[in-house]
């Protein structure tokens, strides 16, 4: 197992998490022409989430969230905080789970959803026999590949752009606040998973930055994406469709050629199996800290079982899962992705030094 | 279609193929505890999944509890849903 990574990787894991699912369903759709707006304020949640993971991982390197919130939080209210982490992260994984095996189902019609979640988790549980390293590998080399086809594939949505869409700006701030909430929880708040993987990186200390830069690049695709979404499919379309970029992809032609989309799958594929592979890993590590295992390894297969029997049972409806998925979800992570990372950050400011190696 | 059991069933051959061996071997009575556990509620899921029996709890009934907080900061914020 490769265990360790560099700061670059999770940098780039970063960048590929947040575009993961997000980038075609456009969360804050809801606030119509304003989403970008709301796309803008979100991203704050999620700077304030990466920036409090960061503070307490280099005030105790090398040491697990998990132990870290044992130790300054109390051994009990530590461990109520970290069951209710790894049920979060089991959710998210879930959701995750769901949505890249509904995208595929484009592909696939006649397939069972049970058949999708296997071949997707098997190919995740394969990276993770690897270790974590591979994943930053992953990471290194999907991103520039990822980068490109976003930017291409933005760029070829504005040759049928209507911008007149996109006014008038901020008619209300109500809807725009709100849509920031929801945008929030997903997918900016759930930079908070790599709690779990930062205690790896052996260049914490040197090169945090670098998780910064690549975080900021993904804010700004996503609200070019939320720019062209909107200026594309107008703001009622857009909230109608399962899949808005995808939609808004159809829309392009080049004389005689179309199904331009087409192309895309394989962008749409990469983001949303590199943000299941991620929380998968990151549900790994929670559970190994969680039970104070020596590995994880034995679990990976027997997890992947659980979170397929789950999600056949819990997501029946496709046509409502959006709506479950954007503004019920919200009330339920949000809450547990700040209190958790703000609770054991309060924690780490008022509690004197960890001693000893984690 | 009673697929679910079927895709359980295959995830429990592989882990015994994979890690069984390994696990016996070390006598970790504690991982072996949470892999059984894990596995075990995998199949119950999936045996109520096959047979629609709906008796064990369900992750997006327990989320639904927030649905009427969503409703009524939707109703505040002016959104359409």
């Amino acid at each position: 197992m490769i265990n360790r990574m560099s700061s670059q990787q999770l940098a780039f894991l970063v960048f590929l998490l947040m575009l993961g699912s997000a980038l075609i369903y456009v969360p804050e759709s809801m606030t119509r022409q304003d989403a970008w707006i709301s796309s803008l304020l979100a991203s704050l949640v999620g700077l304030y989430i990466l920036w409090a993971i960061l503070f307490i991982q280099k005030k105790y390197p090398g040491i697990s969230i998990f132990k870290i919130s044992e130790v300054v939080l109390g051994r009990i209210t530590g461990k109520i905080f970290n069951a209710f982490y790894v049920w979060l992260l089991i959710v998210v994984s879930m959701l995750y789970l769901y949505d890249i095996a509904a995208f595929l189902m484009l592909i696939f019609p006649d397939l069972p959803y049970s058949i999708l979640y296997a071949i997707v988790l098997l190919l995740a549980a394969y990276l993770l026999y690897q270790g974590p390293g591979i994943i930053g590998r992953l990471g290194e080399s999907l991103v520039f590949l990822t980068l490109f086809l976003v930017l291409l594939g933005l760029g070829m949505t504005a040759t049928s752009a209507q911008w007149s869409n996109l006014s008038p700006v901020l008619s209300d701030w109500k809807p725009v606040l709100a849509g920031a909430i929801y945008g929030a929880n997903w997918p900016y708040a759930e930079v908070s998973a790599f709690a779990l993987f930062l205690p790896l990186l052996n260049d914490l200390q040197e090169k945090s930055h670098k998780i910064y830069i690549w975080y900021l690049i993904a804010v700004i695709v996503l609200v070019l994406r939320s720019v062209m979404v909107i200026a594309t499919l107008g703001p009622e379309y857009t909230q109608l469709s399962r899949f808005p970029l995808f939609s808004s992809m159809r829309l392009v032609r080049f004389t005689h050629f179309q199904r331009v989309e087409l192309f895309f799958i394989l962008l749409w594929f990469i983001t949303g199996f590199s943000a299941i592979a991620i929380f998968y890993q990151s549900l790994m590590l929670a559970l190994k800290d969680f039970f104070k295992l020596r590995t994880y390894r034995p679990l990976i297969l027997p997890t992947a079982a659980l979170l397929i029997a789950l999600c056949q049972c819990s997501f029946a409806a496709n046509t409502t899962f959006l709506q479950f998925e954007t503004s019920v979800v919200t009330f339920h992570s949000l809450p547990i992705h700040l209190i958790y990372v703000s609770a054991v950050l309060l924690g780490v400011v008022i509690h004197p030094r960890l001693t000893g190696s984690g | 279609m009673y697929v679910m059991r079927y895709v359980i069933l295959f995830f429990i051959a592989l882990t015994i193929a994979i890690e069984g061996r390994q696990l016996v071997r070390d006598r970790d009575w504690k991982l072996i505890g949470i892999v059984s556990l894990l596995l075990l509620i995998a199949m119950a899921y999936a045996i109520n999944a096959d047979y629609r029996l709906h008796i064990l709890p369900n992750v997006a009934d327990l989320i639904s509890i927030f649905e009427p907080w969503a409703q009524q900061f939707n109703q505040y914020f002016h959104l359409s849903s």
